[in-house]
């Protein structure tokens, strides 16, 4: 029961905000643990070993934070971390090479990412212990955070449930954001990857312009789902009366270039950097590390995504496009602005064959697929797969409109700062009636084609 | 971000809960109602959901819900021209065109390209058993004649997708009958030239949502291999003409491919039946359910004087028996009707037929391959 599933938008949140916005505050933090775990519970209603495990895990982590920061520190760092870990990459592998009958529990990424944040906190005397079960099983298991949500520090997230006030300006700018964050997770992401895979499952041979387009498909495919995702995710938290980071930052285009794919997911690369290549800047220096960060961020990055060692091969054009960065680091800082459009151009292209590559079951099958390019296949296979793709209009009308949503932030700041008075209401009013009308639009069109996309994770991203 | 006025965040709150309480009571509605009438077999992608629990129910009465399904399916027909269905191509005029036929192994769309024709062994294979076909009747003093109807990209190639372009000269048919012709086998009918010949704007002779012809597309085979037949082998005078006939369109729920498509109640058929004054000179001498025999009445309303005219029909299908019934019965003496081309023992001790003809549809020659 993802966050974009009929059952949770009509049932389940009305129901759950009903029961817990009149709670008092004293008393919110266990509310939204009981919601949160009736939540997981009917996510992962065919997975009960998962569930069970991830019950588990919330009270081991709690064993782990609720000591003094001196007591066991080694011990407790050592098993905080690898137990957590061990356990997420068990379901993961068992996810993607093992029965097909396992079902992978949901959200465990996130759980796991979480606990071992607090643990390693907690240990280093970063965050202070729980004040309650309650507040740690919160910490853990807050739904909208396991959507694609930010990757929080526990004691971040102590001020956020302290300053968590529900308010009907939050909850407008919940509805909003969720609202937009649907359209781009249904009607643009889920529509680009269902025309991607059926191009790849009815293709017979791989066209010179479908091999154009299939790159395209794969990057607007994911930046929309991590966009929408990351949206739908702190719209929810916002209705609940918390207000959370972006997720997904584009700043990085005119900052710094070269790092713009990881502001797709911009919470997973500041997890990373903090637990991960700052412990190992410190341990070493210069260029070497550099290039040992750049390559381990890449992997984990990567396998963040899918659990599958024999997709980083295709990471080989993005390393070498960001080795440069790396190894000269003034490259990589404020260039003039054609410059770093094109830089962000070329990061987006290098990142596509691994984004195609990951769409597929088996990642290396992309490489077969490639071996068939311009092998005898005709013209006529482009207009017929784009039939059987079945999705000619509204593909192309899908691309118009990614291409129109992706400066959509930029152009919408720039109109806001522009306009004043009357002009500027009537520009939120009109923005408000075309928000609803693309969710509403969504909810009666797109949504009930998508059952495979709405209601359970996307393609095999197993998070 | 900057401030909303609290009007504005009043009317998004408000507009939001106002539409999930819509979207709510209709579809809790429709879950506690449990009417399986509401319920689409499949969702919009194929896949059935299953599993018992509230929340699987009510995913159900979303996914699969008929209105919503139909809704979806009706707007992207008319606004994008498109149909979610890997197996059906949307042609023009409302027409729809199959892609694969799996029972008989062949592919339209290839095929309409050139690039599914019969292998010089498969085509000597069936002139094989076709001249053995002819031999075995033969030995009972009675003729054989292969009628191949084409399908309706042939005839309709303006109504295929422009982008495919113009039909190709090397389809199976084509193929097929360049090299019966030049081996010297002469006992088939190709009617694609005949239906292209007297393909008519306002009626069309092939139903829109489905590959077999309507019964205004059955009338012109029926003209052809009346005038193929010798003169003593019916009665002239009981030859059916077209001004004596009157057919007429109407509207009727999708056939199969559009059926196949979820389009059924969106695009209706454009079905041309014979007018019910048409006049009916014969009567049923026997109707196993399997095979049936018809005799015509003479001017009297006798039994007709004996002629040479006594036929068993053949077609794959009872659909097209049926609608050629009334041309066949109605012009020769004697005529057996059966639903498949298998030849038959008893059936034919029952016909005693003069000439055996087989119906058969382009997409289907792959039948007349000797089975191994």
């Amino acid at each position: 029961m993802q966050l974009t599933a009929p059952a949770f938008l009509l049932i389940f949140l009305p129901v759950s905000l009903l029961l817990t916005l009149p709670v008092p505050k004293k008393h919110r933090t266990k509310a939204l643990a009981a919601i949160s775990s009736l939540w997981y519970v009917l996510a992962n209603r065919e997975s009960p070993l998962g569930v069970a495990a991830v019950f588990l895990l919330l009270l081991f982590a709690y064993a782990m934070v609720l000591p003094r920061p001196e007591q066991m520190p080694r011990i407790r760092l050592f098993f905080g971390t690898v137990l957590p870990l061990s356990l997420l990459l068990a379901a993961r592998l068992l996810a993607e090479y093992g029965n097909a009958a396992f079902r992978y529990p949901y959200g465990l990424t996130f759980v796991v990412l979480a606990a071992i944040s607090a643990t390693v906190d907690r240990v280093n005397g970063k965050c202070s212990a729980p004040r309650s079960f309650f507040e740690f099983a919160v910490y853990l298991l807050f739904f909208p955070l396991l959507f694609l949500g930010p990757l929080l520090h526990f004691r971040h997230f102590q001020e956020r449930l302290d300053a968590a006030a529900p308010s009907l300006e939050r909850f407008s700018i919940g509805v909003r954001l969720y609202m937009g964050g649907t359209v781009k997770y249904l009607a643009i992401s889920a529509v680009l990857f269902r025309s991607l895979i059926q191009i790849i499952t009815y293709s017979e041979g791989l066209h010179y312009l479908i091999a154009l387009l299939l790159p395209l498909l794969a990057f607007g495919g994911f930046w929309f789902l991590l966009a929408g995702g990351t949206d739908i995710s702190r719209g929810v938290a916002y209705m609940y009366g918390f207000a959370y980071p972006k997720s997904h930052r584009v700043g990085f285009l005119a900052r710094e270039p070269f790092r713009l794919v990881f502001g797709a997911y911009h919470a997973l690369y500041v997890y990373l950097k903090h637990y991960v290549l700052e412990p190992l800047a410190r341990r070493c220096r210069g260029r070497l590390c550099r290039v040992l960060s750049l390559v381990l961020l890449l992997v984990l990055y990567a396998l963040f995504f899918r659990t599958r060692p024999e997709a980083l091969l295709f990471l080989l054009p993005l390393l070498l496009f960001l080795l440069p960065a790396a190894l000269w680091p003034r490259l990589s800082r404020s260039p003039r602005a054609p410059f770093w459009t094109l830089i962000g151009v070329c990061g987006c292209v290098c990142l596509s064959p691994f984004l195609l590559a990951i769409s597929i079951e088996e990642p290396l099958e992309l490489l077969g697929l490639l071996g068939t390019l311009g092998d005898e296949v005709s013209i006529y296979q482009f207009h017929y797969v784009f039939s059987a793709v079945l999705n000619t209009r509204y593909l192309l009308i899908s691309l118009l409109l990614a291409m129109i949503f992706l400066p959509m932030s930029y152009y919408r700041g720039a109109l806001e700062r522009r306009l004043r008075g009357g002009w500027l209401t009537a520009f939120r009013y009109v923005e408000l009636g075309l928000l609803f009308g693309g969710f509403l639009l969504t909810l009666v069109y797109f949504l009930p084609q998508l059952p495979a996309y709405a209601d359970v994770p996307y393609l095999n991203f197993y998070l | 971000m900057n401030q909303k006025t609290p009007l504005y965040q009043l009317l998004t709150a408000a507009l939001f809960v106002c539409l999930l309480l819509s979207f709510s009571v209709t579809y809790v509605t429709n879950r506690w109602l449990h009417t399986d009438e509401t319920l689409a077999e499949q969702c919009y992608d194929g896949s059935v959901l299953v599993g018992d629990t509230p929340v699987d129910s009510f995913n159900r009465s979303y996914y699969q819900n008929q209105s919503s399904l139909d809704f979806v399916r009706n707007f992207e027909y008319r606004l994008f021209g498109i149909v979610n269905h890997a197996n059906v191509i949307v042609g023009k005029n409302d027409f729809l065109f199959q892609v694969k036929d799996e029972k008989n192994d062949y592919n339209y769309l290839k095929d309409y390209l050139g690039e599914h024709t019969f292998t010089p062994e498969e085509s000597a294979a069936i002139l094989g058993e076709l001249q053995r076909r002819q031999q075995s009747y033969a030995e009972r003093d009675c003729k054989y004649l292969l009628v191949i109807l084409p399908n309706a990209q042939s005839v309709y190639g303006e109504y295929m997708p422009s982008y495919l372009g113009e039909i190709s000269g090397n389809t199976r048919l084509a193929v097929l009958d360049r090299y019966l012709q030049e081996n010297g086998f002469d006992s088939f009918i190709n009617m694609t030239d005949v239906l292209r010949d007297f393909k008519d704007q306002s009626l069309p002779l092939y139903n829109n949502t489905e590959n077999s012809l309507n019964a205004l597309g059955h009338y012109y085979p029926y003209i052809m291999l009346c005038a193929s037949f010798s003169d003593n082998a019916y009665d002239y005078e009981a030859l059916i003409s077209r001004g004596s006939l009157d057919f007429f369109q109407h509207y009727t729920v999708g056939r199969s491919l559009a059926k196949e498509a979820g389009l059924e109640q969106v695009l209706q058929n454009r079905t041309v039946s014979l007018s019910n004054d048409v006049r009916v000179d014969y009567r049923l001498l026997f109707n196993s359910g399997y095979v049936a025999k018809t005799v015509r009445n003479n001017d009297y309303g006798g039994v007709a004087a004996s002629s040479v005219s006594s036929l068993l029909l053949q077609f794959s299908n009872n659909r097209d028996r049926l609608l050629s019934e009334t041309f066949y019965s109605n012009t020769f003496d004697f005529v057996t009707y059966q639903p498949d081309l298998e030849d038959n023992a008893m059936v034919f001790e029952r016909a005693e037929p003069s000439v055996v003809i087989q119906f058969i549809y382009e997409n289907e020659l792959s039948q007349l391959l000797p089975t191994k």
